[in-house]
C-alpha cells in the first residue's frame, strides 16, 4: 500500500515548476518534504490532486499500483487521497458543515446517519478547540489563517482517506493549534493515513512522530533527502548548506 | 385545435402534461371591444367594471410597444392571442370535487401537502378562472379576507373601485398593464383587518393549460394598519410550441406599521412570455419584503416596485433569476423614496447559463423632502460559461442631498480555483458548479419557505446538469 512519485515532470503554462521528482508515501508513514518559497512543493501537492493549473510532461503517480494521473480531482481524492490546501479558497454561501457532508458522503462509502456524523463532528470540533458554530461559517469566509487550517484539518479528520498531503498546515499558528495539529496528524498516522507533510519549519516536526524520510526541495529538484537530521540541519543552517554539498 | 398532437408534446420537470379539460367557454375573438364586452358579460359585471375595462382598451390601443428592452414587437402578435378560456363551469370550495386529473397535478407540485402543513389559505387558477380558494376559518372570523377578484368586485365593490388600477398601478403605466387592465380574469384579492397577524401564509397556483393562452390574473392585497401578511405564488404550463402571454397585475396596499412578504416563483415553461406589472404602496412604518425566484419563462420583464410615501416606510427586493438556453430576463425593482427616514434594500442575484441573458434594471427615486432615507443596491451576475450574458442598467434619480444611495454591481463566472478545491473535496465537477451557484444564492434562498428553496436548488441542480427543468 503505496502512493509513489516517479520522476515527475510539471510545467504551469509555458514554465518548468518540477523536475524529475520522485518520492513514495507508504500507509501509516509520515514523510516530510521541505524547502524554501516558490521551490515547487505546493506545485507538487497540486499536481498529485489533477490541477488544472499544472501539467505532467513526464512521470507517473502511482496509488496502491495504478496510476492517478489521468483521473479527475474528484477521482483521485475518491480512490483515497485528501490535501490539505495552503491557501483555501473562499466559498461564498457555503458553509463548513455543508461542505463536510458532501465532501463525506462523495469520498467515503461509509454509511453513517445523520445522527452519527453530527457526533463525529462535534467530536472533532472539541478536539480542535472549535465551537459549534464553526460548522455554520461561510467556507473559509471571515476567517483568521488559524481558523481556515482548522477547517481543513477537520475536514482531513471527517474524512480520513488512505494517503493525505498537508501543505503547510501549521504556518501561521499559535503554539496551541501548532500542538493540535500535530496531535491530530500523529492520530492520522496510528489510524493508518500516510502523511506528506509539506512545512518550512522543524518545530511541529518536533511535536510528531520522527518522520520515515525528510525530502528537501530546491528549484522544482529534490536535492537531499534522510532522516529527520535532515530537517535539523535545515532549522539550523537554512537552505544555504544543501547547495554546498 | 388539435390537442392531441398537442398532449403529446412532452413537458418536462417542472412543465406539467397537458391536461383534457372540457372547456366550458372560450373567447377567442381578436382583442377589441367586442372581446372586452364579452368577457365582462361572461362574468356577469357591473358596469362600473365594463367602464374600467373599456378605459384600458383605449390606453392599450394607444400605447406604443415598451422600447426599453426587448424587441416584443417581433415576438409577440397580438391576433394570435386567446383572451379567455374558462376551463371549468363553477368554483370550488372543497379540493374532493377537483378534477382528478387537475388534483393529479397539484399532488405533483405538492399543493394539497403543503395547504394542510403550513398554508392559510390555498387557492388555485387555471387558465383564465380560478379553480377552487380556501382559507382557515379561523382567519375568516377574525375578518380575513381571501378569495377571488371575480368575486371581490361582486362583494368588495367599494374596496375593489378604490383600489383596482387606480392610485397604486395605473394602465397608463406600460401596454401590458393597459392589456390587462381590458382582459384581466381571475387572481386574487386579500384584505387583513388592522392588527391581524396572519401567522402561516397564503398561496395561489398558476396553471395556463390552453395553448396561446393569455393569463391576465389581477391580485390586490389590502393589510390595514398594524397587519401582517406573506402571500406566496408559484407556477406551472406545459411544454408547447406557441407562445403563452402571462401579463399580471398585483397591486399591494400596506398600511401604517403593516407587514408584508410577497414571494414569486417564477417556473413557466419557455413558451412562456412573463409580462408583469407588480407595485406595492406602503405607509408610514410599514414593511414590504418582495422575494422573487425568476427562473422559468423564455422571455421575461419583472420589476416590481414600492412607492414608500409615509415616513419611516420601508421596501426590500431580493430576487435570484435564471438564465440558460433560449432564455432571456430582464428584472430588477423600482423604488420610490417619497417620504423621510424611508429604507430599500434591492438585492439581485443572476445565474446565467448556455446563451442565456440576464440583465438588471432598476431604479431609486428619491424625491425633494425625502429626507435621511437610504437605500442600498447589490446586483451581482454569475455566469457559468463564455455564452452567456448579463448587464446591468442601474438608474438612480436623487433630488434629496439629506439621503443615501448605494450601488455595487458584480460579474463573476466559477473560478478554475473554487472548482478545483471543491473536486478535492470528491465532488465532481457538475456537483462543485451546483455548490458554488448555491451558495451564490444563498442569501436569497434563507428568505424562502424551505420547500420552495429545497425545490429551487432542484430546479437549479437539473439546469446545471444540463436538462433543462423548466421545458
Amino acid at each position: 500500500m503505496v502512493l509513489e512519485i516517479k520522476n515527475l515532470t510539471v510545467y504551469a503554462k509555458e514554465r518548468q515548476i518540477l523536475y524529475d521528482v520522485s518520492l513514495s508515501l507508504e500507509r501509516s508513514q509520515l514523510i516530510v518534504l521541505m524547502g524554501p518559497n516558490g521551490s515547487g512543493k505546493s506545485t507538487l501537492a497540486q499536481t498529485l490532486l489533477g490541477s488544472p493549473f499544472y501539467k505532467i510532461i513526464r512521470g507517473e503517480v502511482l496509488l496502491d499500483g495504478e496510476s492517478i494521473v489521468n483521473l479527475k480531482t474528484h477521482e483521485r481524492v475518491r480512490k483515497g487521497l485528501f490535501l490539505v490546501f495552503q491557501n483555501p479558497v473562499e466559498i461564498q454561501g457555503v458553509s463548513v458543515l455543508n461542505l463536510v457532508k458532501a465532501a463525506h458522503s462523495s469520498i467515503t462509502s461509509e454509511q453513517t446517519s445523520i445522527f452519527e456524523f453530527k457526533n463525529k463532528l462535534s467530536s472533532l470540533l472539541s478536539f480542535l478547540d472549535l465551537e459549534e458554530s464553526f460548522l455554520y461559517k461561510n467556507v473559509n469566509v471571515e476567517m483568521s489563517g488559524g481558523e481556515k487550517k482548522k477547517s481543513e484539518m477537520l475536514q482531513l479528520l471527517a474524512i480520513k482517506p488512505k494517503y493525505a498531503i498537508l501543505d503547510e498546515p501549521d504556518s501561521g499558528l499559535d503554539v496551541d493549534s501548532l500542538k493540535l495539529v500535530a496531535k491530530a496528524i500523529t492520530n492520522l498516522l496510528n489510524s493508518n493515513v500516510g502523511v506528506l507533510l509539506i512545512t518550512h519549519y522543524t518545530r511541529i516536526i518536533n511535536e510528531l512522530p520522527s518522520p520515515s524520510k525528510v525530502y528537501v526541495m530546491l528549484n522544482g529538484k529534490i536535492v537531499t533527502s534522510g532522516g529527520v537530521e535532515v530537517a535539523k540541519e535545515v532549522d539550523r543552517g537554512g537552505y544555504e548548506w544543501i547547495g554546498k554539498n | 385545435m388539435d390537442r392531441e398532437k398537442l398532449n403529446k408534446v412532452k413537458s418536462e420537470v417542472t412543465g406539467i402534461e397537458p391536461l383534457s379539460l372540457s372547456y366550458e367557454k372560450k373567447i377567442e375573438s381578436s382583442i377589441g371591444e367586442d372581446t372586452v364586452r364579452k368577457i365582462s358579460r361572461e362574468k356577469g359585471e357591473p358596469e362600473w367594471m365594463l367602464k374600467k375595462r373599456l378605459y384600458s382598451l383605449k390606453v392599450f390601443n394607444s400605447r406604443p410597444m415598451p422600447n426599453w428592452s426587448f424587441d416584443l414587437s417581433s415576438i409577440i402578435n397580438f391576433n394570435e392571442l386567446i383572451p379567455y378560456a374558462k376551463p371549468f363551469s363553477e368554483k370550488l370550495e372543497e379540493s374532493s370535487k377537483i378534477p382528478q386529473e387537475v388534483m393529479k397535478v397539484l399532488e405533483k407540485l405538492n399543493i394539497p401537502e403543503a395547504e394542510r402543513r403550513y398554508l392559510s389559505g390555498s387557492g388555485t387558477m387555471i387558465d383564465s378562472e380560478v379553480l377552487y380558494r380556501r382559507i382557515k376559518d379561523e382567519l375568516r372570523k377574525k375578518g380575513v379576507i381571501f378569495t377571488d377578484m371575480d368575486t371581490a368586485v361582486r362583494e368588495y365593490p367599494e374596496l375593489v373601485k378604490k383600489y383596482f388600477m387606480t392610485f397604486i398601478v395605473s394602465p397608463h403605466d406600460n401596454k401590458f398593464a393597459a392589456l390587462h387592465g381590458a382582459l384581466w380574469s381571475g387572481g386574487s384579492f386579500v384584505y387583513v383587518p388592522k392588527g391581524v397577524k396572519v401567522d402561516l401564509p397564503l398561496q395561489v397556483f398558476f396553471l395556463i393549460n390552453y395553448p396561446k393562452l393569455g393569463q391576465f390574473e389581477h391580485t390586490i392585497i389590502i393589510a390595514d394598519e398594524g397587519s401582517e401578511v406573506e402571500y406566496i405564488e408559484g407556477c406551472s404550463a406545459p411544454v408547447y410550441s406557441a407562445y403563452n402571454l402571462h401579463s399580471a397585475v398585483v397591486e399591494v396596499h400596506v398600511k401604517k406599521n403593516a407587514f408584508v412578504k410577497y414571494t414569486t416563483i417564477q417556473t413557466w415553461t419557455k413558451n412562456v412570455l412573463n409580462l408583469n406589472t407588480k407595485r406595492a404602496v406602503v405607509e408610514e412604518g410599514g414593511t414590504l419584503r418582495w422575494v422573487s425566484g425568476n427562473i422559468g419563462s423564455g422571455l421575461t420583464m419583472y420589476y416590481p416596485s414600492a412607492v414608500l410615501r409615509g415616513k419611516g416606510a420601508r421596501a426590500e427586493f431580493l430576487s435570484v433569476t435564471f438564465a440558460g438556453n433560449g432564455q432571456k430576463k430582464e428584472t430588477g425593482s423600482k423604488v420610490f423614496h417619497l417620504a423621510p427616514e424611508t429604507r430599500s434594500r434591492i438585492v439581485s442575484k443572476s445565474i446565467v447559463k448556455a446563451g442565456g441573458y440576464a440583465a438588471y434594471r432598476g431604479l431609486v427615486h428619491i424625491a425633494k423632502g425625502a429626507k435621511d432615507s437610504i437605500s442600498s443596491v447589490k446586483c451581482d451576475a454569475l455566469l457559468l460559461d463564455d455564452s452567456s450574458n448579463s448587464a446591468t442598467y442601474p438608474y438612480i434619480e436623487s433630488y434629496e442631498s439629506n439621503s443615501e444611495v448605494t450601488h455595487e454591481a458584480t460579474v463573476s463566472r466559477i473560478e478554475e480555483e473554487k472548482l478545483f478545491y471543491l473536486m478535492s473535496r470528491g465532488l465532481s465537477e457538475t456537483e462543485a458548479k451546483a455548490m458554488i451557484t448555491r451558495g451564490f444564492m444563498e442569501p436569497i434562498m434563507v428568505n424562502l419557505p424551505l420547500e420552495y428553496a429545497l425545490e429551487l436548488n432542484r430546479l437549479i441542480e437539473l439546469e446545471l446538469e444540463g436538462e433543462g427543468a423548466v421545458g
